[in-house]
């Protein structure tokens, strides 16, 4: 066997076992019901910011304390709970992804991303994270 | 049917328009002509065709020139009229910022790529010599596709590329403002340029990032030609030069998009994993495999077929890059607020994507059976063998990025419904980490062996007093800092290796010929950056919390740690210390210099015995409270030669909506009296018959008076307060005036007119919990390191390019 074609054979399988290997990190959108299946899994779901029930944000009281309602795709509200400060604007968000996992009776997420509706042209996005 | 309309200005609409349409035709001319030049059989035939080429390709630049300098002085003059001035610029922008409106827009940042496409083919043309017409063929066809994203006409009902010149009331057809034919009075301002892009890095790092991407086509267009004449006999020299510019100035244009995350955005650090660095960083890591792999053929003839393909792959990825970051394909993925441009620049893209590929593969497999390979293998023990394996390394490392960045690609050809990692950090560290140990091993060690043939032993011996001395440097860092986890140990050990082995080599090997060490000092300099990117990451810490020692990315943690990570923020309130790590911290005031509102933090630092104050120091983060995008936060940075302590702002308080109940309080003075407030004192020193202070706008008929109060606090005499009262057509007015810092606010009530001068003066200072604000602190440990290795790297490279230059003539 020719030393190129066995450099040609351990790239292949190298690189074949890296992607394999990161399909775990993969995760797909879903909703609270298959995070609440699962605890303590980390999932993103999208939703919508429910807008008749109180959101919590006093930062004098806490400053990493943010607890707001989210509708997913199904229909299902839960209470989410952000360790860190109120990205501005939520109240105008249109859509909401988060991450995190659900733990307790709410789910705990660790980033936000909004998805406002933007006097510009086109959409603009924000992260919130930590 | 059309009214006239007013106050348009429309001929530098129409001169660009024109020149647009000529730079594109000329495009088409000069591939032609080049194309026929590098066919004819004749040399009389190929040096007409030749000329007809070059003349054309000059008109095609000049004319990308005029286009430029058409759109600038409709953006500098404020032409509303216009859609793209309208949509990036504002009259309030400064003009250090009109360049960055360029960029900002989709037909702009196309306009600069041509622009440096076109200079950079303008050299070649001159000195390619026998190569000039088959590689400005190709860059001539480049332009020639890349030229029609910004012509906007109509072909078959079908809109090709969209105009910079189009008016505001074509692409806002139907808005009622444009019944009017005095429209353009009631458009008094443009939307302005997205905050973030106010930044000096703004202004130098997009054009330095687009001159690397327009430098990865001057390669591939010398690939095309190799392979079309197949001839690669002269062919290495002016292909490596270039493949080094472009290696240096998109490495820099990479980092400079670092500098600029690192210093303007709030998400804390200058590489996120983000999709649009990503996109950036791939073109760039083939780049420099496919520059390693011809130097390998420069010595042993080897891997040529490789290098061709490397080059090819290069360009494809800048077209590709281009794709994700400027159609919206990536959506919810990328936090940078790049634009969806439509379904039309999505196809112009992917036609594009498809020509390259096919013509690139048809001259491949066509013609590089001509490319004759040694027959014998390689040896083992040389420098070409490991350099190759290298260069397949930064392959892995580009298939791995790519192939996760691809995902919202993956989901739209495959209908799937994959979303990208939850954490980015983590997903990409966990290959890419071990991508940089290899790397940085084969970096330190494969200089010492030579093409062809090497004797093993002496290498052994060779790299002895590396070693030890890797093992001392390794030990005292890992001690020093705490470095206690198997990838981040790796990565220590091999950085320094990295580092002390490119010295050792410079020191043992060739210390006369101050032009051969490029190649060194560039990995000298890209150990040094992945010692800084260990050093700042592993022990970045969030000090408002008081945490130390928090890794961040370089392991998995369970979501209850995450969770304590996150609560990070600290809250001050104004004027009342708060203990932060080593440092109180005391949030002193806010002012604006708008567009900003800066937050003024005081840093003090005491020894903890003796309670003498060691360092004092004010930090100004700035947050822009955008009515468009909301809160943009960008931090400031205190910088020590061993860290860097950043701070920014995540939660400001809207002072408009807290009611303010408090009653003012109302004393009488006379000159030389005082006032005492919370924090100090005032002291009234008389009428000023002469009111200087800035927010008061005189009127004809006017009677103003002011009064002046000095304020005095424990550090003495600090600043100075001037109500002004004025009478304006019989109507009493007082103005306020504020000591931003005290959040303290003062006017005069009443002049008394009597002997002795005095006044009635109104004071108020509301609590300070009515004033808040919340932040966060990050120590980065040794970012200057990073820094310098950057600069190095940058510098290595250039002076390997100098070498290659020398040595074509």
């Amino acid at each position: 066997m020719k030393k190129s074609s066995v450099i040609a054979l351990v790239l292949i399988a190298v690189c074949l076992s890296v992607i394999l290997s990161l399909v775990g990190d993969f995760s797909q959108d879903t909703t609270f019901a298959t995070a609440m299946d699962k605890p303590n899994k980390s999932f993103q779901i999208v939703g919508t910011l429910d807008t008749l029930q109180p959101m919590e944000y006093d930062a004098i009281k806490d400053p990493n304390h943010f607890a707001f309602f989210v509708k997913d795709k199904e229909g299902m509200t839960k209470r989410v709970v952000f360790k860190g400060t109120k990205p501005m604007d939520f109240e105008r968000s249109e859509s909401v992804t988060l991450t995190g996992s659900y733990v307790g009776d709410a789910f705990q997420c660790t980033k936000i991303l909004t998805k406002c509706p933007s006097k510009y042209k086109n959409d603009k996005e924000f992260v919130a994270s930590k | 049917m059309n009214p006239t309309f007013q106050g348009e200005h429309l001929l530098p609409g129409q001169i660009g328009h024109f020149l647009v349409l000529l730079s594109f035709i000329s495009s088409l001319v000069a591939t032609i002509a080049y194309i026929f030049s590098a066919q004819a059989k004749l040399l009389t035939n190929q040096e007409d065709w030749r000329k007809l080429g070059r003349v054309s390709f000059f008109v095609h630049f000049a004319s990308i020139l005029g286009v430029f300098v058409s759109l600038f002085y409709i953006i500098f003059t404020h032409r509303f009229e216009y859609h793209y001035a309208w949509s990036h610029s504002s009259t309030v922008l400064p003009f250090k910022y009109l360049l960055s409106c360029f960029w900002e827009g989709q037909e702009g940042s196309f306009l600069l790529w041509l622009i440096w496409h076109g200079l950079l083919g303008c050299i070649v043309a001159v000195n390619a010599k026998k190569w000039e017409a088959p590689v400005m063929a190709a860059v001539s066809g480049v332009q020639l596709i890349l030229g029609a994203t910004i012509i906007g006409l109509y072909f078959f009902g079908e809109k090709i590329g969209s105009s910079p010149f189009a008016l505001l009331r074509h692409q806002m057809q139907g808005a009622p403002i444009f019944q009017q034919p005095n429209y353009l009075e009631f458009i008094k301002d443009g939307n302005g340029l997205n905050p973030l892009l106010q930044n000096y890095w703004m202004v130098i790092h997009p054009p330095i990032l687009f001159m690397g991407f327009a430098a990865t086509l001057i390669p591939f267009a010398y690939t095309i030609a190799g392979l079309w004449k197949k001839d690669f006999t002269d062919w290495v020299k002016p292909t490596l030069s270039w493949g080094l510019f472009g290696v240096a100035v998109l490495g820099l244009g990479i980092c400079m998009g670092g500098a600029w995350a690192y210093e303007s955005l709030s998400f804390g650090g200058y590489w996120a994993w983000d999709p649009v660095e990503n996109a950036s960083l791939v073109p760039w890591l083939t780049l420099v495999a496919g520059v390693h792999t011809l130097n390998i053929y420069k010595h042993s003839k080897f891997s040529l077929k490789t290098t061709l393909l490397f080059f090819i792959l290069t360009f494809f990825l800048i077209i590709y890059s281009t794709y994700l970051t400027r159609t919206g394909i990536l959506g919810d993925t990328s936090v940078h607020a790049f634009t969806g441009e439509g379904a039309s620049l999505s196809i112009h893209l992917i036609g594009f994507l498809i020509i390259i590929a096919i013509i690139s593969f048809w001259l491949f497999f066509k013609n590089s059976k001509a490319i004759a390979s040694p027959q014998k293998e390689e040896a083992t023990w040389t420098r070409e063998f490991w350099m190759y394996i290298g260069s397949l390394v930064l392959l892995i490392s580009a298939i791995q990025i790519t192939f996760t960045t691809s995902i919202p690609v993956w989901n739209k050809m495959f209908g799937l419904k994959l979303a990208p990692p939850a954490d980015p950090m983590y997903h990409y560290n966990r290959i890419q980490i071990w991508i940089a140990v290899v790397l940085a091993v084969l970096i330190g060690i494969t200089q010492f062996f030579k093409y062809k043939n090497t004797e093993i032993k002496k290498v052994v011996k060779d790299q002895i007093a590396t070693l030890i001395i890797t093992t001392i440097i390794s030990l005292i860092i890992g001690f020093h800092q705490h470095i206690n986890q198997i990838q981040a140990i790796f990565i220590m050990v091999t950085a320094v290796y990295a580092v002390v082995a490119n010295i050792g080599y410079l020191i043992k090997i060739k210390v006369k010929e101050v032009t051969k060490w490029g190649a060194s000092i560039a990995h000298f300099g890209f150990g040094l950056m992945l010692l800084g990117i260990l050093l700042s990451s592993f022990n970045k810490h969030v000090i408002s919390k008081n945490k130390l020692n928090i890794d961040l990315g370089l392991q998995g943690k369970t979501d209850q740690e995450t969770h304590q990570e996150n609560q990070q923020n600290i809250l001050l309130f104004r004027n009342t210390p708060a203990e932060m790590s080593d440092y109180t911290l005391t949030y002193l005031g806010d002012s604006v210099v708008a567009p900003n509102h800066f937050y003024k933090i005081q840093y003090t630092k005491f020894d903890k015995q003796t309670n003498k104050q060691l360092e004092k120091f004010i930090l100004y983060p700035l947050a822009q409270i955008n009515p468009k995008m909301g809160l943009i936060s960008s931090p400031d940075n205190k910088k020590y030669w061993d860290r860097d302590v950043f701070t920014y702002v995540t939660k400001t308080l809207d002072k408009s909506s807290v009611p303010d109940t408090m009653q003012y309080t109302k004393q009488t003075v006379k000159p030389n009296d005082t006032l005492y407030f919370k924090n100090g004192y005032l002291i009234y020193r008389g009428i000023n018959k002469n009111v200087s202070n800035p927010n008061y706008i005189p009127e004809q008929g006017d009677i103003a008076l002011s009064t002046q109060l000095d304020e005095y606090n424990l550090d003495g005499k600090t600043n100075t307060v001037e109500p002004v009262y004025f009478i304006r057509g019989n109507m009493q007015n007082r103005l306020e005036d504020t000591l931003h810092d005290y959040n303290l606010y003062v006017r005069i009530a009443k002049i008394n007119m009597d002997k002795e001068n005095t006044v009635d003066i109104e004071f108020k200072q509301p609590a300070a919990e009515n004033d808040y604000v919340v932040m966060k602190a990050i120590v980065f440990p040794h970012i200057n390191i990073l820094g310098i290795g950057t600069v190095i790297m940058t510098l290595g490279s250039i002076l390997a390019l100098f070498r290659r230059l020398k040595q074509t003539k």
